[in-house]
């Protein structure tokens, strides 16, 4: 059995993931996949480069803030933006969370999986 | 997200690296982790609202290209003003029409105003843009403070000549008059003391963001 998550299993679930991770601590998009390959255990296969846009858009609405790192001597080259979760992104991190609990229940309820 | 990107791919290139892959396998690597790129392409494309695609695209299209003569540089943007501003006058010539035919004072008044404007605002682009380049030039050459600043004041000091051609210039188109003309110049002083150093910050502003893009556009991450 393929027990990877990718698509759109993932992608439905990517930003509620993503404002879970900021919740921890900031980080910018390298370590936030790291992050999330951790938790998911190797399971989450997503196309690394579809996450900017999806930043972008969690920006625009206010769920996330973002500032460039400082530029460093020892690293050159393009930098990287770290985000941090805003009051608005951890209002719609619990109302994700109560979605995917509701979700699980009923789905689960249907399925014959537990939860 | 272009810059974001960039960072990432050298990221996720220096850990493929890391894990003993050789650089052709880890760059193959990292290819594949970012994903197919007609498909990013277009994804990337979408996120971005199309006033901030039409404001880089603007922003590319008026800037100096690596290479590129100060003068051709200077030359290419008039070209973009001469046509940019012509329609722009001829749209509100057209819209004043009616005054232009009667050819009474008002219409001569009217016409010699735009002609006037738009031969200030040709000189100003060329003249701008070089002084622009120049300016750039002692940001991106000359990291010592004082030499710098130095080097700035002939650029500076035209500048602020500019302003005064300027304020003459669309003084006379509109009077005929050079006497009140030169009489209205002090009216500009304000603006020939605020433009020369407004001049300074906006290149030195460019040429940080210009020298931060060159850095990555340059990078060669087979290395």
């Amino acid at each position: 059995m393929n027990d990877s998550i990718a698509g759109n299993s993932l992608r439905g679930h990517l930003e509620t993931m993503v404002l879970s991770v900021l919740e921890r601590q900031p980080a910018h998009g390298f370590e936030l996949l790291r992050r999330l390959e951790l938790v998911g255990c190797g399971s989450l296969k997503m196309k690394e480069g579809s996450l900017y846009p999806a930043l972008y858009r969690m920006e625009e609405r206010g769920l996330i803030k973002g500032r460039w790192e400082a530029e460093a001597a020892e690293r050159r080259g393009p930098r990287r933006r770290i985000y941090s979760l805003t009051g608005k992104g951890k209002r719609q991190l619990q109302a994700g969370r109560r979605q995917w609990a509701h979700f699980v229940a009923i789905i689960g309820g249907i399925v014959g999986a537990p939860a | 997200m272009r810059e974001e990107l960039y960072a990432h791919a050298r990221d996720v290139y220096e850990s493929e690296l890391g894990c003993g892959a050789t650089p052709q396998i880890a760059l193959e690597q990292t290819i594949a982790r970012l994903g197919d790129p007609a498909a990013l392409t277009q994804d990337y494309q979408s996120a971005v609202p199309w006033h901030e695609r039409l404001s880089y695209w603007i922003g590319t299209r008026y800037q100096r290209k690596v290479g590129e003569s100060r003068v051709h540089f200077a030359v290419r943007t008039t070209i973009d003003y001469v046509i940019l501003l012509g329609l722009l006058l001829g749209l509100g010539l057209l819209l004043k029409i009616d005054q232009l035919t009667d050819w009474n004072n008002e219409g001569q008044v009217l016409l010699r105003m735009t002609v006037g404007l738009w031969v200030v605002c040709l000189i100003n682009a060329f003249v701008f843009s070089l002084l622009g380049c120049a300016m750039r030039d002692q940001f991106s050459r000359e990291p010592r403070l004082v030499p710098r600043a130095i080097r700035l004041l002939p650029s500076m000091a035209i500048a602020g000549l500019m302003v005064v051609v300027t304020g003459w210039g669309l003084t006379y188109a509109v009077s005929c008059d050079p006497a009140a003309a030169w009489r209205v110049l002090r009216f500009w002083i304000p603006l020939m003391i605020l433009v020369p150093p407004s001049c300074v910050i906006v290149a030195w502003l460019t040429e940080i963001e210009c020298r931060r893009v060159r850095e990555w556009l340059s990078l060669d991450i087979t290395d």
